[in-house]
């Protein structure tokens, strides 16, 4: 009994000592690239003051004064640091009054139920036609499915986007063009998102299946007498499909930080398209906290996936 | 199973997006597809045109309509002393939308906080002590009860008159909300026609109707207002075409094709983009101050008939109306929508030997001729390199191109290079002095042609750079046009009351700008708007100050 509590107090600490020190290395990573982006976009030529009227100077200068942008560069990563310290990233110097926080609580949602959305639709999907195009391989079913990955994979979003719009909305009026009020407006940006996510995992999965397909194991299970289903699904598939979590974090990770050319096309208000519109007003303080953000984002998602990782394949231990 | 799966998607997204588009069929919702939207809504902070919309949510004390006319809202009356300094102020009953009255204070509060600034900070009585000094009051303006302020210049202004979009601001609520006064529907407070809803950045903002505004029950009939925004050419297509907007405003030139121009109104915006020609001959430098550009090209950018040559080669009409057909080809220094009499300030007073739109490639060859031989080149070959800076965006691209390959055939000119930079790098080479020529744009406000006519005095009375450089004058202020006795004609207009006298000095002034070819104007901007057939009443609310839709209606569709 003793025995037994000691090796399992044994596993339990150095699981604590591996997530401590992941937390560490992630720590250390985010405050990596908070540091970089700082400097990186302070090297940007012009003031977030002069857009809107370049012949203000006054204003503009009175702005930047007021702001601390005159202060020294060290003086203001000093303070940013502090800020970032206590999660305060400031006010957007683009849109006064705007929080960055606020900012992020309000619109972090918009862009993860878009990528939920496009997650749960696509790769489900994508997955299935993998499965099938592997079992069915040859056949008008798999040549159509490679057909269509290869041909979603090709055209870019921006324009599937318009292809969308010009079908669904211009010509069938069935869903909104552009705009963010209720679920029909996120129909269409959730399609074209999950369309690349269909064609990359439903290639992936069928790569898998047919590689699994040629193993040992399943030689023996069809020895065994067990029916094509119980195979495919508690023997090809669960082999298949381990490769794939490793995917899964970093497609995640991506779709949380937003999509830039589909939160344009359809007015979608998410964090990808307010990313790049910040750096390209030079507001600074909303492109750092939306850099840090995401960098956590990121971080975080690797993290889980590794834990994931150790559950769906338990030969991963904590070395 | 998937083909129940599939069907039962389907049904559920045919539901939800015909439950979506039947909103749009409301005829008491007017949906405008705007081209940019706002920067903030922050009364204080406003500092973009795109603000417009503020309008909306917030009354005037007096406003200026399209057609120059002071129409007052909360104003009750308004007197001026003899001498023209003391202007004093009564304000109407009101209040804003969550019930707090609007006192004589709050007009007070918005011109200390937004409307004095250093650049007009001399024309108040104690302007400068406030500006100086950071502080909360002026001596010039004041409220002596609720009902009354009074505002005293340092002396009669005309320009005063020509700006009196003043607001008013509660200071303790926006003490109260600090930094977050303006951020969202809830940190602001409402004394204009609507109410904001919500405010999407990047996508929406909604209002609906103000019930406590003073001219609810006369005006503004539609009682909700959704403003749409999407920088997607085809995405504003598809919403026209899904019946999701009833108004578009500034329709991109790639639609105005597919939606025929017929269709569409055309409109200039008060805008006046040329190219501007850095006669200083300095680049500012931090920490080396003012450095010369060279004395060949300073002489050559100073020399009047190359810079005419380079506009008489060009034929603006066509080019215009091939790169981007929403602008209007313009050949003046003003903005073209200054009314005058029962027309136009440009159409009242005609400029003299002005260089006409379609170009004239003889006479662009004798001014280059010319220039060469008061320059003392024997050919164009011997000219000194010149740059060329402006925005490396399409439109603007197109233009710098397509001229220099103008000028190239017609002139033989081939020392022009272009210095294509992202925006914010141009405008801080622009403000650096860092270019040859420019692509400039003019934004003036429209009811006040001072501002514009001052941009081209001699600034603080130096136009070279030692001057400059012992003036502490900042670079970007630096005079690319020094001339005495423009000057001095500006300067009075600023005490010239007479409004037909003034007018007559303004064509004067915009003469000697022409004689002295200082710019080469290429185009009024504009853009095209489309309008519902079942709108009825639209003005574009960029031409009246957010007071287009006063008597709009949207009828039964």
């Amino acid at each position: 009994m003793s025995l037994l509590s000691s090796v399992s107090w044994k596993g339990w600490d150095s699981m604590l000592r591996y997530i401590l020190r992941r937390f560490l290395i992630s720590l250390a990573t985010v405050w990596m690239i908070a540091t970089i982006c700082f400097f990186l976009i302070r090297m940007l030529p012009g003031n977030p003051f002069i857009v809107a009227n370049p012949l203000d100077m006054t204003n503009a200068e009175r702005l930047m004064d007021y702001y601390g942008l005159s202060d020294p560069l060290w003086q203001q990563y000093v303070r940013f640091l502090g800020n970032l310290v206590h999660l305060d990233f400031g006010y957007s110097l683009a849109h006064p009054g705007r929080s960055v926080n606020d900012v992020i609580i309000q619109y972090f949602p918009v862009t993860a139920q878009l990528a939920v959305q496009a997650i749960l639709f696509g790769i489900p999907t994508g997955i299935l036609l993998g499965i099938l195009s592997a079992y069915r391989r040859g056949s008008g079913l798999d040549y159509g499915t490679q057909m269509l990955t290869i041909l979603t994979t090709a055209i870019p979003s921006y324009v599937l986007a318009a292809l969308l719009q010009l079908l669904f909305s211009v010509q069938l009026h069935w869903f909104p063009a552009s705009g963010w009020k209720n679920f029909s407006y996120t129909i269409l940006p959730t399609i074209c998102l999950s369309l690349g996510l269909i064609a990359g995992y439903c290639r992936f999965m069928r790569t898998l299946m047919l590689e699994v397909g040629q193993q040992d194991y399943l030689r023996t299970a069809k020895a065994k007498g067990l029916s094509n289903i119980r195979i495919i699904v508690f023997h090809q598939i669960r082999n298949a499909i381990l490769p794939l979590v490793t995917n899964l974090g970093l497609e995640i990770a991506g779709l949380l930080m937003g999509s830039y050319v589909i939160e344009k096309i359809f007015s979608v208000p998410g964090l990808g398209k307010y990313f790049v519109t910040s750096i390209n007003e030079l507001d600074y303080t909303m492109a750092l906290g939306l850099v840090v953000f995401q960098a956590v984002v990121v971080v975080a998602a690797n993290f889980l996936v590794d834990l994931l990782y150790g559950i769906v394949d338990p030969r991963v231990k904590v070395a | 199973m998937l083909k129940r799966m599939l069907s039962c998607i389907l049904c559920l997204c045919l539901v939800f997006g015909c439950t979506s588009l039947s909103a749009a069929a409301e005829n008491d919702t007017l949906n405008i597809l705007i081209s940019a939207e706002p920067v903030t809504l922050n009364t204080l902070e406003s500092k973009s045109n795109l603000d417009t919309y503020v309008f909306y949510l917030t009354s005037a004390l007096l406003y200026r309509s399209i057609g120059l006319e002071v129409i007052p809202e909360l104003c009750d009356t308004m007197t001026v002393s003899e001498d023209g300094t003391t202007y004093t102020y009564t304000i109407k009953d009101a209040r804003y939308s969550d019930g707090t009255p609007i006192v004589a204070d709050d007009f007070v509060y918005f011109m200390i906080k937004n409307y004095l600034t250093g650049d007009n900070a001399w024309m108040f009585v104690g302007g400068e002590d406030t500006i100086n000094g950071s502080l909360d009051t002026c001596e010039g303006i004041y409220a002596l009860d609720d009902k009354t302020f009074v505002v005293t210049l340092a002396a009669p202004n005309v320009t005063f008159n020509g700006k009196l979009e003043i607001y008013p601001v509660n200071r303790a609520f926006v003490e109260a909300k600090g930094a977050a006064y303006g951020g969202t529907p809830a940190d602001l407070q409402y004394s204009g026609p609507y109410i904001l809803d919500d405010w999407t950045i990047g996508t929406s903002l909604t209002l609906h109707k103000n019930p406590d505004y003073i001219y609810a029950d006369t005006y503004f009939p539609v009682r909700n207002v959704g403003l749409y925004y999407s920088a997607d050419i085809s995405s504003r297509y598809s919403m026209w075409q899904n019946d999701e907007v009833d108004v578009m405003v500034n329709v991109p030139n790639e639609l105005v094709e597919l939606l025929g121009e017929e269709n569409c109104n055309k409109y200039t915006a008060g805008n006046v983009v040329g190219i501007e020609f850095n006669t200083t001959g300095f680049t500012y430098t931090e920490g080396d101050g003012f450095q010369s550009r060279g004395e060949d090209v300073t002489a050559l950018l100073k020399n009047r008939n190359f810079r005419m040559a380079l506009c008489y080669a060009v034929d603006r009409e066509a080019l215009v109306d091939s790169i981007s057909p929403s602008e209007t080809a313009f050949n003046r220094y003003v903005d073209p929508n200054i009314p005058y009499g029962e027309s136009t300030y440009v159409d009242s007073f005609p400029m003299e030997n002005v260089i006409p739109l379609t170009g004239d490639a003889d006479k662009a060859r004798e001014c280059l001729q010319k220039a060469l031989e008061e320059l003392g080149y024997a050919s164009v070959s011997e000219l000194p390199k010149l740059s060329y800076l402006c925005f490396e965006t399409d439109v603007q691209k197109m233009f710098a191109v397509t001229m220099v390959s103008l000028w190239k055939s017609i002139l033989g000119l081939e020392n022009i290079e272009i210095n294509m930079q992202p925006i914010q790098s141009a405008i801080m080479s622009m403000v650096f002095m860092n270019y040859d020529l420019y692509t400039q744009q003019l934004t003036l406000n429209p009811d006040n042609m001072l501002e514009l006519l001052s941009y081209w005095e001699t600034t603080g009375g130096v136009s070279d750079a030692a001057g400059f450089q012992a003036s502490g004058v900042p670079s970007f202020m630096a005079s690319i046009h020094a001339n005495a006795d423009y000057d001095a004609l500006v300067e009075s207009m600023y005490a010239n009351f007479d409004e037909a006298s003034r007018y007559a000095d303004a064509a004067k002034a915009e003469q000697m700008l022409y004689d002295d070819f200082v710019f080469f104007p290429l185009y009024a901007g504009g853009g095209f708007e489309i309008v519902k057939p079942y709108v009825e009443g639209w003005v574009n609310p960029y031409l009246e100050n957010g007071y287009g839709i006063a008597n709009t209606t949207v009828a039964a569709h």
